[in-house]
């Protein structure tokens, strides 16, 4: 029995889209003629994160349209993953849905994504809202530790691993692979992982593994332009709502609010969820949903 | 002769350029092209004194390799595919023309006791896209599948980011894994500021490029002791 999770609703209509000949697999809540908001979802994460988001977001009017990013869910993987290429796959859904500006909302690695968009192509977004994710890397870092840290012999020959073999990791049983994402996000309810894993996961000859490319969500060794473009945030010219998950987790963003405050461009809305783990949208749906509704205000 | 290497679902073109004499004992030689260009055809005149087999790579998007769809170059993915081709050479020396030359430098510190030497010399794309205080840009690419090279890898791995303090990084694990004195060889006249970074961390000067083949040949007659 497929599992379900208050609040949680499947997509009204869902299609492709073609992104230089990759299929992104989309999905639409709300009214077809309602504005659309784009949304944008994490690394290891997929659409389907947005059941809860998504319904409450078209409730209030507007027509939410995320998308499984290349080598998750039920997109196509692909040979090469990029920061370029996400870009380009993000600016692809966002033109299959309207040439207007529209506004969009990114979690974790879906924001720094939009974020580093908005920088690019500012004339594309008319609001962002950052659910936990902007910069990745603390502004007082300094860059050689920061590569020394992401870069280490280990590491390196891990991820090269990844890339030649291809191998995803399985999990004996649907619930071997519940408790696998339980201990890795401990503040997500079991309920909810039940029902990502129902969405998200696929039963194959080998034992439960999650519907990813693992090379799409190999550990990070190279650039990231989200580790510079901090000190560029100043002059987005986006309206911008951050809710920053105070609780630090291990797949938590690592940086701090304060950290980020000097950086952030005039009017810009900032919530600090003290009690509040990384999936801020999951943790606490209304509290999220009725934040960003009001911020975007009615379509 | 050409093999064709898989990786995952990309066909990797591996020129031989000069096969090995029979009864020979020199190590081979692994060219790396730069952006846009794809391997010879001949052994470069430069090359023409290696005593031992020349090999040359075709990176994916160039030459006879695969073009993967929709893009997503980046000089780490590059990185692997020279780790392929390493894998199938066995213990050889690498030289990289620009584009080649930054990924000869990542796969160096990648398989540090397989490359007996690494030379690092001009071409396209060497100094890819800066060190990332750059404005953030998205390149518009108008790519037909059929185009070789891939309009993706051009517009990407011409702006692909290369951070001073990553390519130190980079040269710091050579240096750790490396059983040479000399392990990269910067044959250089263009200095881009990764280049710079990493000649400092290694202590090596510009060297023409004869005597750094000359330094390469050697390593190939010495046990190689990590």
């Amino acid at each position: 029995m497929t599992a379900t999770f208050p609040g949680a609703r499947a997509p009204e209509r869902e299609r492709v889209v073609d992104a230089h000949g990759v299929r992104l697999h989309v999905c639409e809540w709300g009214a077809s003629d309602a504005p659309p908001v784009l949304l944008a979802h994490g690394i290891g994460d997929f659409a389907r994160g947005f059941d809860l988001l998504g319904p409450a977001l078209a409730e209030g009017g507007w027509r939410a349209v995320a998308w499984d990013q290349r080598g998750h869910g039920d997109s196509d993987p692909t040979d090469l993953y990029s920061w370029q290429a996400d870009v380009r796959d993000l600016m692809a859904v966002a033109a299959s849905c309207s040439s207007a500006p529209m506004p969009a909302i990114g979690h974790s690695k879906g924001g720094s994504l939009l974020g580093w968009a908005v920088q690019a192509l500012p004339w594309r977004f008319s609001q962002l809202v950052l659910l936990d994710g902007l910069s990745f890397n603390s502004p007082g870092l300094a860059a050689q530790d920061l590569w020394n840290g992401l870069l280490t012999e280990q590491g390196l020959q891990k991820w090269i691993a990844r890339h030649t073999d291809g191998q995803a990791r399985c999990m004996p049983t649907r619930a071997a692979l519940v408790a696998q994402r339980a201990k890795a996000n401990p503040r997500l309810p079991q309920a909810w992982i039940e029902y990502l894993v129902d969405q998200g996961a696929c039963d194959t000859a080998e034992g439960w593994r999650w519907k990813h490319d693992p090379r799409a969500v190999a550990p990070l060794i190279g650039p990231h332009p989200s580790q510079w473009m901090l000190p560029r945030l100043c002059g987005m010219s986006p309206p911008l709502l951050a809710i920053v998950g105070g609780v630090r987790e291990s797949i938590s963003w690592k940086v701090a609010l304060s950290e980020i405050e000097p950086h952030l461009p005039p009017g810009a809305q900032v919530d600090d969820w003290t009690d509040i783990g990384h999936f801020v949208h999951i943790e606490a749906p209304p509290a999220t949903a009725q934040r960003v509704l009001n911020f975007l205000k009615k379509p | 002769m050409t093999q064709c290497l898989p990786l995952g679902r990309l066909r990797l073109a591996l020129h031989t350029l000069r096969a090995p004499a029979p009864g020979h004992t020199s190590g081979p030689l692994l060219l790396l092209h730069g952006l846009g260009e794809c391997s010879p055809s001949q052994v470069p005149e430069d090359y023409h004194r290696w005593p031992g087999p020349v090999h040359a790579l075709d990176f994916a998007g160039h030459g006879q390799s695969s073009t993967p769809v929709g893009g997503g170059y980046t000089c780490e993915a590059l990185m692997v595919q020279v780790v392929t081709a390493l894998d199938a050479v066995g213990p050889c020396t690498l030289v990289g023309r620009g584009l080649g030359a930054y990924v000869a430098l990542l796969a160096t510190a990648a398989r540090a006791t397989q490359v007996r030497g690494t030379v690092l010399r001009d071409g396209p794309g060497l100094a890819g896209g800066g060190d990332g205080t750059q404005s953030p840009y998205l390149p518009a690419v108008a790519a037909s599948a059929l185009d070789t090279p891939d309009p993706h890898a051009l517009a990407d791995l011409l702006t692909d980011v290369r951070h001073p303090a990553a390519a130190a990084r980079w040269a710091q694990l050579v240096r750790n894994a490396s059983p040479w004195q000399t392990p990269v060889h910067f044959c250089l006249r263009e200095r881009p500021a990764w280049a710079l970074v990493a000649a400092g961390a290694l202590a090596q000067a510009f060297t023409p490029v004869s005597l750094a083949l000359a330094d390469c040949a050697l390593l190939h007659t010495e046990p190689c002791t990590p």
